[in-house]
Formats: structure tokens, sequence, C-alpha cells
């Protein structure tokens, strides 16, 4: 399974029973953490997007990555 | 010429439907949706350039999405005068087929060449040197293209004696373009036909810190005042806190394992001290350089981690979190591409619904589609452009001069800026001086145009007491918007290339 973080959306702190409840998915690792958000890996995706459907404060985007615009020409 | 109208859809700044709490947006939803209603279908949108005939071809509901028409070149004006709304580019989706093509089997020539290739080339050492004392200079990247369209040649870094051989074959050798960019203390060289030999030298020009840049031509000045009241956030690489030039009040390392207190510099090319400088340098030539705006609160959000060159989402939508939570009224990213991304497109909503105004560069994809984050309609989108005579001669920026220039002739946007109708804005970014962690070096780009109208940004506002004053929500980063819409001045390059123009100060 790819990594996923899943952001918050509501307007208080992220409630402990939702945390409880994503953190409780078989094989599911919590990666990092911010206010807002859990970096999360492993356990099957289908249960966890099968979970975050009872929570609608909740959504779910694919880890990317980003770089710096760069101006120098590379020699391949 | 104005080019074809192109549809578009307008949605409030956040959600899809108007905010009741919002009656200056509600309204405008409800006239379009008039408009939609009329026999003409056309709205004489206002902007701060005059009205804009806009044609509604659709509408979901009064206060929801509507489907307008209107010329691209007209949208930095509509954008810029009606910051609580997104207006979106309409996206088409077709099936996921599956094509399927036959690769060509490689010739036995080119199998033959590819063979002889990977035997190692003899090298050729050459020389860099200063111009002004002849000493070596170490440190500098050589890149030496034989072919520069196929990308074919040798590189390497100078050692201490400035030497480096480069593993081109053969006793001499015909170069189409030499790159040399140095660390720190020098103009990076571009130097075009030359045959390498044993032997051969090339000088470098030591960087004169009196001398006037395309940001010094712009936004000169030497106020430490600028800026005061104001704060911005960098979210970067990190900014060197070491740096005699720079003062950093705080920030976050939003990287995944690295400590949240080591938001410095991480190790790579110092670009995110270069774009913390462009905005708030404190030192005065000619042992310092100053910024468009030294008064800043400076916060640094490094998440590019340890050594590395990309970063993550998380991290990035944790950092614009971070700068949220700091009270930062300004955001500068000078960084980008990749396709859109759900996850820091929300981040950036939240940021406008909390007051604050996000700088993003347009990318450096050579006159491509402008890059996400500053695609989306949260960012102002910031292209790159350039002045002739603020760079010298023999130096890398002269290869960046390319049309369109402006009613000035001598003003140009940058060959390597990305382009398109999500431009807001435009900025001094070829050859620009700045603080990096070792000293002070140049560089290029859309990064460094970001930041400089982040500085003038909030050099404008600074003297706002009454936008900075209001409520933290989306009126205030709509009333900012508003106001650098207002002072903003074209420089005749069209709107794609310049949106609203550049920040005026």
């Amino acid at each position: 399974m790819s990594q996923f973080i899943l952001r918050y959306g509501g307007s208080s702190s992220m409630p402990e029973d939702h945390l409880e409840s994503i953190r409780t998915i078989p094989g599911l690792k919590v990666i990092d953490q911010s206010p807002k958000m859990l970096l999360v890996g492993g356990g099957d995706e289908s249960v966890l997007r099968e979970k975050l459907k009872d929570m609608p404060d909740w959504s779910i985007h694919t880890e990317m990555a980003y770089s710096l615009p760069d101006t120098r020409p590379k020699i391949s | 010429m104005p080019s074809k109208k192109t549809q578009y859809i307008v949605v409030p700044a956040s959600g899809l439907v108007a905010a009741e709490d919002n009656p200056q947006q509600m309204q405008f939803f409800q006239s379009l949706h008039q408009t939609f209603s009329s026999r003409t279908k056309v709205h004489r949108m206002s902007t701060h350039t005059g009205l804009l005939p806009v044609k509604v071809l659709d509408s979901i509901g009064e206060n929801k999405a509507k489907l307008i028409e209107c010329h691209p070149e007209d949208l930095p004006a509509l954008r810029g005068s009606h910051p609580s709304v997104r207006i979106l580019p309409v996206v088409y989706y077709q099936r996921a087929v599956i094509g399927h093509q036959v690769e060509a089997r490689p010739r036995a020539a080119a199998v033959r060449v590819a063979a002889k290739a990977a035997a190692k080339p003899s090298a050729i050492s050459i020389t860099i040197l200063a111009s002004d004392t002849g000493k070596p200079v170490a440190g500098a990247t050589v890149d030496a293209f034989t072919d520069f369209a196929s990308q074919a040649g040798a590189h390497g870094t100078t050692n201490a004696r400035g030497q480096v051989a480069l593993a081109l074959g053969g006793s001499s050798k015909k170069i189409e373009r030499l790159y040399v960019s140095p660390l720190s203390g020098y103009w990076p060289a571009l130097v075009e036909n030359i045959t390498l030999k044993a032997g051969t030298t090339v000088p470098l020009q030591a960087i004169d810190l009196t001398f006037v840049d395309c940001v010094r031509a712009f936004y000169g000045g030497d106020d430490l005042t600028f800026g005061q009241g104001v704060t911005v956030g960098v979210i970067d690489c990190g900014v060197a806190l070491n740096h005699a030039g720079l003062v950093v009040q705080g920030g976050q390392n939003t990287v995944t394992g690295e400590k949240p207190g080591a938001f410095g510099d991480n190790g790579t090319d110092g670009h995110g001290t270069h774009v913390a400088g462009i905005i708030a340098s404190r030192g005065t030539p000619p042992s310092g350089i100053r910024g468009v705006a030294p008064g800043v609160s400076l916060r640094s959000y490094r998440v590019f981690g340890e050594g590395a060159q990309q970063s993550s989402n998380f991290a990035i939508a944790k950092a614009i979190d971070a700068a949220v939570t700091d009270k930062c009224d300004l955001i500068n990213m000078s960084l980008g591409g990749g396709d859109p991304d759900s996850l820091t497109a929300d981040a950036l909503t939240a940021a406008h619904n909390a007051g604050i105004v996000v700088f993003a560069a347009n990318g450096n994809g050579n006159r491509q589609a402008v890059s996400f984050p500053a695609a989306n309609s949260m960012c102002q989108a910031v292209s790159a452009m350039g002045r002739l005579g603020t760079f010298p001669k023999d130096t890398e920026p002269i290869e960046f001069v390319a049309a369109p220039f402006g009613k000035d002739k001598k003003n140009f946007i940058a060959s390597f800026s990305n382009v398109g109708p999500e431009t807001d804005l435009t900025g001094p970014g070829v050859g620009v001086i700045s603080t990096i962690p070792k000293g002070f070096g140049v560089m290029s780009g859309t990064s460094m145009a970001t930041p400089a109208e982040t500085g003038a940004a909030a050099r404008l506002l600074a003297t706002k007491a009454d936008i900075l004053k209001m409520p933290r929500d989306q009126n205030r980063a709509s009333a900012m918007i508003s106001a650098i819409a207002d002072a903003c001045k074209l420089l005749g390059f069209g709107a794609t290339f310049e949106g609203k123009g550049i920040i005026s100060v």
C-alpha cells in the first residue's frame, strides 16, 4: 500500500475516537502527524477508504513529491 | 489581437455555494444568475481596469457555480478584482484507453556507438579563475555540452586549485556551451563555441554587491523599515540562520523524521536562503545586500529534508498549516511542478480563509503551462522577467533574454518562465544577487521572481494598516489581493505573460 495523507477538515482538533478508529485498521501505521493531518502507510487501502466514509470531515490524499524549479541545463 | 474566448467555471473561493454570511459574494453570484436568465447573457464585470464583458453560458443555481466565457487575457483583471471567487478552467475527461506502440529495434550502428561510449574517455583538465585576482575558484560546477540539444557532454566540480577534469575524450574538444556555476562570490558564466584543451582557463566575474541587478532596478531604496509589521513565511529548503544579513524570527521543519526546530538551510544549494534574502536581507552594500522588504518578520518553513531535492505534499501542507497558526500575512512558495494535488489545494484554501496571500512560482519549463501550485486559483502565480543592462556581459543570464519585450524594450520575459492565463504577476528573476549560506550568489528563475513580488507586496501592505488589522478571514485575503492588483503596473508583455503586471511600490 502507498502512503496516504488523511486531512481533518473540522474546526476542532482531530477527534480522539476518529484517531482510535483509524489506528485500529490492521497493518496500518501512522508515520507522522500534525494538528490536522496523519501520514499513514500499510494496511488495506479499501478498509481505510471504507472507514473514512463514516467520517465526513476527513479527506484522503495520495502522497506526492515536489521539487525546486531549476534553470540549469543538465548533461544526461 | 485578443485571443479566442474560452470557457471557465466561477465558484466561491471556498466550497461550491456562495456563503450567506458574505453578502458581497452572494450578490455577485445572484447578479451572474440574473444575467444568465437575460436575453444577451452578457455581464459587464467590474475590474480595476474597467468593465469587462463576460458571457454567462450556464448557472447551476442562484448561489451556485456559473459557466462563463471570456478572453483568457481578461482573467488576471477578473481574478484580481474578485478575489472571493475562483475562476477555473473547464476540464474535459476522456476514456483511459491504453494504446500500444511498437518500439523500433536499435540499429546495429547505434549499438556500436553506445558500446564505444561506454569506454571511459580521456579527460581534459581546465581551470576556473577569478577574472580580477586570477585566484582559482574552488567548488564551481562545470557543465561542458558538446551537443546541447542531445544533452551530451561532460561535467565536474573544480578542486582547490580551480581545476576540473572533463571526460570529453581526445586532447581538445569543441564545446557548444560551457556553463560554470560557482558556489558563491561570482557570476555564473556561459561561454559558447569554445575549444577546450589542457590548460584552458575560464574567468569568472566577482559579484559586486553595489551592482544594480534586476531586483534592485525595480525595487531600489535602502529603508530598513520597508515591510515592517508584515510577517512572511518562506516555504522552501530552509534559511541559513547564521547569515549576517538575515534575521529569521522562527519557523518549523515539517519533514517527517526531522527535528521541528531544524528550519535552517538543508545543505543543498542555498535556494531557500537566496529566496529569503530577496525578500528580507538587511545588509548594506558593499559588504551586504538589501532585500525588497527588509523590515518584515521572516519565518522559515523547511519542507526539504537534509540534502534532499524533493519534498512531499504532506510536509508542504503541514508547513502551510503552520504558517496559518503562526499568523503569517504572506507565504512564498518558490517550488512546484507535477500534477495538481488535492491536499496542497485544501491547505491553500485554508490559508486564504485565514487571511493569508500565497505567492507561487510559475515554474521554469521554458514556456510550458503554469505549474501547480501556482496554477491553483488561491495562489498569486508569478512569471519571471529580466532587464537588459542588469547583468554583466558573458554571464549566464544572457541566455535567458527572449521575446516578448515590454513597452520599455530593455524588459523581457525570461526564456525559462512558464506562462499562461493563470499568471497573476511578473517579477524580476534573471541574474538576481542574494544571500546564500556561505555569502552571496547569483541565481535566476521564477523562484527568484516570486520572492521579489512577495517582498513588494509586503512593502505595499505595510502601508495599509486598515487591511492588516482586519479579522483573519477570506475578506482580509481578498482585500490584500485587491490592494496588490491596484498597485500593479503593466509592462506591455501581454496578460498570459505578466498577468496584472509588476507590483509597483
